[in-house]
């Protein structure tokens, strides 16, 4: 796909490696070349460049969000999109989205009625958040006292409803960086593949491995304190590769 | 004949006025030969069984109305509220830069966030706006969340409250007004405008009004 600028770059500094006008908006610190920015100096600028937003966490109404959003209104081109920020982190939105991209999911409810998880879905089962708060996202519950509990923590006393799917096999949570994670096989497939649909460049996938073959389950923010040195590398060698490439532009 | 999908939640049904404008909507519907069926929360697996939802429980990305606009919408039906407006309307500081944006006259304000809660800042705000000031949180509907505030305690404690949930919060001039207008929009022309009267002796609307009706259509 090529890529046209449609904005002026203000700055000429910005021009990197054949790459004009790629700013990274991050409240992590970063060794790259380019330049960067903290999200609240840019949530008060007017900068019109291609604006790579990098933050721990970018759940709706957290700095992360707000930073895409800016960025939109500003007309500038921006991974992650705010409606790929909000749609990635609500648990129904992202196994459809997924799905139809042909990421292997399992059938999903959304609901607040235990009744109807047991009738449909039955134990053991895997229950996610479909709140937006929710940091640490699911509980498994093998029976039924268990999925109470959890319908009543993960949904906030019941006032938001939950995600159920089936629990067929040990969950398996990973750090994902740009699509890239440190597991190999199918799992990293599905990394790249989420990061492809969604664009998060930072975040934790919860997939089930049954046969070998992964399930998509869920997506989470970061903690900060959960990046390593070496993940930072990653992280840095990544953006800087891709403005490299080009493939930043591809949005 | 379209089948439409209405999702409502049972808050709809506890004023006896909602619940009759919803029945209306629905013969209404029956009437032109559609079918039209209340969906709630623990049905959403039937979106795909429809051709059309209409959205009537309070639209915000963070509940589920917005999951079932995204996902009725990502299966092709046609959607009222769609997933675009909700994430726009249902947050001050999207709908508020897109009028700053647009040149949309609006009542001055500045987008606060999280890092910048210090003295100085609250400070330069009184200076620009006067006081009092009001602080919005982005997900306030009915005056739920919309707070007048005068003083830096008071300023400091009700944005304490905000950024709980929000990095980012809107704090704006302080205009009373006797009255303010919604305006129903529906493919970009408007369907009606309705007078919301500000019950006397307040400068906003409650989330519950008693006594008179507030509303002149
Ligand atoms: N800047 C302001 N100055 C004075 N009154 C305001 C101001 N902003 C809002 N109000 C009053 O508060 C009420 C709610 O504000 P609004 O922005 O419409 O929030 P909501 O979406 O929660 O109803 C309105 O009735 C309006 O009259």
């Amino acid at each position: 796909m090529s890529v046209n600028f449609k904005y002026d770059c203000y700055n000429t500094d910005h021009s990197i490696s054949g790459v004009k006008c790629v700013l990274v908006v991050s409240n992590i610190d970063l060794t790259t070349n380019l330049p960067t920015m903290k999200p609240s100096k840019f949530l008060e600028s007017s900068i019109k460049d291609f604006t790579l937003n990098i933050n721990n966490d970018y759940r709706y109404l957290k700095t992360g969000y707000y930073v895409s959003l800016h960025a939109e209104i500003l007309d500038n081109a921006v991974i992650p999109k705010s409606e790929n920020i909000l749609d990635a982190h609500r648990t129904p939105i992202l196994l459809l989205r997924a799905s139809k991209a042909g990421i292997p999911t399992f059938p999903y409810l959304v609901t607040s009625s235990v009744k109807q998880i047991i009738s449909e879905i039955g134990f053991p089962v895997v229950v996610f958040a479909v709140n937006p708060f929710s940091y640490d996202g699911f509980k498994i519950a093998k029976n039924r006292s268990a999925l109470y509990r959890a319908m009543k923590s993960l949904g906030m006393n019941y006032k938001f409803d939950i995600c159920a799917q089936p629990f067929k096999s040990e969950i398996i949570s990973f750090k994902s960086i740009f699509g890239k994670c440190e597991l190999e096989g199918d799992v990293e497939r599905i990394s790249k593949k989420v990061y492809d649909v969604f664009k998060i460049p930072l975040c934790k996938l919860h997939v089930q491995l049954l046969k070998e073959k992964a399930y998509l389950c869920g997506l989470q923010p970061l903690e900060n304190a959960e990046l390593s040195p070496r993940d930072l590398q990653v992280l840095s060698e990544e953006i800087s590769q891709l403005s490299k490439n080009g493939e930043l532009l591809v949005g | 004949m379209a089948s439409v999908a209405c999702f409502v939640e049972k808050y709809n049904f506890t004023d006896p006025k909602e619940a009759r404008a919803l029945q209306n909507f629905k013969t209404t519907a029956e009437k032109r030969g559609h079918t039209f069926n209340f969906m709630f929360r623990d049905n959403l697996q039937e979106i795909s069984k429809h051709d059309a939802l209409f959205i009537r429980a309070t639209t915000d990305p963070l509940f589920t109305a917005y999951i079932v606009s995204k996902t009725a919408w990502e299966m092709g039906l046609k959607v009222v509220d769609d997933p675009k407006s909700i994430q726009i309307c249902g947050n001050k500081i999207h709908l508020y830069s897109l009028f700053q944006k647009h040149n949309v006259p609006t009542i001055p304000t500045i987008f606060l966030n999280k890092d910048e809660l210090h003295h100085k800042k609250i400070m330069s705000i009184f200076r620009t706006f006067g006081r009092p000031v009001v602080v919005k949180a982005p997900y306030t509907s009915f005056s739920r969340y919309v707070e007048k505030v005068a003083c830096e305690t008071s300023f400091r404690e009700v944005t304490k409250k905000f950024f709980r949930k929000s990095d980012v919060l809107a704090v704006q001039e302080f205009m009373p007004t006797a009255f303010d207008w919604r305006v129903g929009v529906l493919n970009g022309e408007v369907l009606y405008v309705c007078k919301y009267m500000v019950p006397k002796g307040r400068w906003k609307h409650g989330a519950k009004r008693r006594g008179k009706p507030s509303f002149v259509w």
